[in-house]
């Protein structure tokens, strides 16, 4: 290293705060160099597109292009809401996720509850692992696997129902049982992987709480309910908080790949209109309104729910 | 299974977990198993519904037709480039941008920072970045699969893994003369493995099992990624809904009598290997997890 010398100046600087904007620009010239790569990849395939969101406000057509198109003003968020089946699919995408946030959210906290009162070995290992293994697993595999499961003819529950007496349920034809299979199957997908971000909260339980109230004789559902519900409490709050944020997301993947058309009118949700008017009927500026207005409310709802969690958490759960 | 404190309520509480866990981790492995199972029956014995747990005899038709297909080779072939490059790609350019925006003597880090996280909270949207996409002339380009590969969040996981770094460190490398990008390269990469291990798995397992962009973007059958071969074989009522035929699609997977063996054959045989990994990375992803969750 033969400008040692030189280079111990440039490094000490004292009262490096007082340089004016530029020497700093100078001084980190390489640092800035290192993020065009990154810049430009987030400039041409994020918001490039969002650029593209001018055409909700135009009648785009592909030949003219965003500088040829006619504006339109409003117009297509206007029959966003006069559309029947838009209107349909905004309140089943509300309707879905709340079913998904009633029931989906307490499930993984029961589960860790459960895993925590298990001795540590290789059942409870095992049984892990094993639990988290749908979360790996692509939505089409999914799919695929509750279709078999809920076939009519050869699925083991249609099976068990035939073997009680009852008569085969066409799950995933029947407007009605449908929102039933989305929300269950959702639950088993995510149920494992949930749970971990409770267990690491039961483990950081102190451990003298629970002897103390062994010595003063409390059961083990004495000390769920005193105990372990209560140190869950604070971060649940926050999760149930941050799910809050991400409402309209009802789970475009699980939708996209498990409704059928005799669904549409209880399944469709904001996420897959939007890919149909877009893809399949070719209305790119209605489509495209409908997901600006999804992804406005979103971005409403993220900052919100940002300030709720940071104020409840004391800075240490916000997301900045 | 129970403490020498335990009341006999206790003991039955505790019995009741396990038998819970037990049925639920059953119920939730079961249908890989159906599904297996089915893939090694026999035609006659496919048809037979009901609950499975073995069959015989074994009869393996099913994996000769779907290994022997040239669609599964080509679609496996897309999806190894787009989980191999496109993985590489990620964690080095999520490194390299994290990296500057975890240094305090970065001028405007807050409004850098801000431009890359904005991208986590809103977005174009499926149309218009379909339209620009297609504006870029990216249509059946395999680089569009791989280039959106900067995750606001991933980014920012790691910047914070950095911004806990000792500063020391950096001085002492500047001393010895080396500039911000040497550093980066030699110093910072090599000790940062743990948390990029982490961040590549994620990528990984997205890539392996992501197909939206390749639905879209990826219209010539010889760009299949193994999930749209599974879509366009598994869950073909898509097909129907848009007045095509199954079949005419895929040739040599469904041409044959679409048997119920070789569709779970397909699923098993794309599944495994994401089955097979992730035992062994668990720790990596639940790392990952509880870092994600708390913020710099």
């Amino acid at each position: 290293m033969s400008s040692v010398a030189l280079r111990v100046g440039r490094v000490a600087v004292p009262g490096a705060g007082r340089r004016s904007f530029w020497q700093r620009v100078v001084a980190a010239r390489v640092l800035l160099l290192m993020l065009v790569p990154g810049l430009l990849l987030i400039l041409i395939f994020n918001y490039g597109p969002m650029y593209g969101l001018l055409m909700a406000f135009q009648d785009f057509q592909v030949t003219k292009g965003i500088w040829g198109s006619p504006w339109v003003g409003l117009k297509h968020f206007q029959e966003f809401f006069s559309n029947p089946s838009a209107v349909n699919a905004l309140r089943n995408t509300l309707l879905i996720s709340f079913l998904k946030l009633a029931f989906g959210f307490p499930a993984p906290i029961l589960l860790a509850i459960l895993f925590n009162e298990l001795r540590n070995g290789i059942f409870k290992r095992a049984s892990q692992t094993i639990s988290y293994m749908p979360h790996f697993v692509s939505w089409i595999v999914f799919a695929a696997l509750i279709t078999a499961m809920l076939s009519p003819s050869t699925g083991v529950i249609n099976q068990f129902l035939k073997f009680l007496g009852i008569r085969p349920i066409y799950f995933m034809a029947d407007p009605g049982w449908f929102r039933v299979v989305l929300i269950a199957s959702e639950i088993w997908k995510e149920i494992g992987w949930g749970a971990i971000i409770y267990l690491a909260a039961l483990s950081g339980v102190d451990p003298t709480l629970h002897e103390a109230a062994v010595v003063d004789g409390a059961t083990r559902i004495q000390r769920i309910l005193y105990i372990n519900i209560p140190s869950l409490l604070p971060i649940a709050a926050l999760m149930l908080i941050l799910r809050m944020g991400g409402i309209l997301n009802a789970g475009f993947d699980q939708v996209f790949n498990m409704y059928n058309v005799q669904v549409y009118q209880t399944a469709d949700i904001i996420d897959t209109y939007v890919y149909r008017t877009g893809l399949a009927d070719l209305k790119y500026s209605f489509a495209a309104a409908v997901g600006f207005f999804k992804s406005a409310v979103g971005l409403v709802m993220v900052v919100v729910v940002n300030e709720i969690a940071r104020r409840m958490s004391d800075r240490y759960y916000a997301l900045w | 299974m129970f403490d020498r404190y335990d009341t006999l309520t206790d003991r039955l509480l505790v019995f009741f977990c396990y038998l819970g866990i037990l049925i639920l981790v059953i119920a939730m492995f079961y249908p890989f198993w159906d599904q297996f199972v089915m893939s090694i029956s026999t035609r006659q014995a496919a048809l037979v519904g009901g609950f499975r747990l073995w069959t015989w005899p074994i009869n393996l038709d099913g994996y000769r037709v779907v290994l022997r297909s040239k669609e599964l080779g080509t679609a496996a072939m897309n999806t190894l480039f787009r989980v191999v490059v496109g993985t590489g790609f990620s964690v080095v350019i999520t490194s390299l941008t994290a990296y500057p925006l975890s240094r305090r003597d970065l001028p405007l880090k807050r409004v850098l920072t801000g431009v890359f996280v904005f991208t986590m909270f809103f977005s174009g949207g499926l149309i218009p970045t379909y339209m620009w996409v297609r504006g870029l002339g990216l249509i059946n380009n395999p680089l569009v699969l791989i280039l959106p590969g900067l995750a606001a969040y991933y980014l920012v996981i790691v910047r914070n893994f950095y911004s806990g770094m000792p500063q020391e460190l950096q001085e002492a490398a500047q001393i010895d003369g080396a500039n911000d990008f040497t550093l980066w390269w030699k110093v910072v990469m090599p000790l940062s493995k743990p948390i990029l291990a982490t961040i590549a798995l994620w990528t990984a397992v997205n890539h392996w099992n992501a197909y939206l962009d390749a639905l879209i973007y990826m219209t010539d059958k010889n760009k299949y990624v193994l999930q749209i071969l599974l879509r366009r074989v598994l869950l073909d009522t898509d097909l129907l809904n848009m007045g095509m035929q199954p079949g005419q699609e895929m040739g040599s997977i469904i041409s044959r009598p679409t048997e119920e063996t070789v569709k779970a054959a397909l699923l098993i045989v794309t599944t495994v290997p994401i089955l097979l990994v992730y035992p062994f990375a668990q720790r990596y992803f639940i790392q990952g997890l509880l870092q994600g969750s708390v913020k710099g």
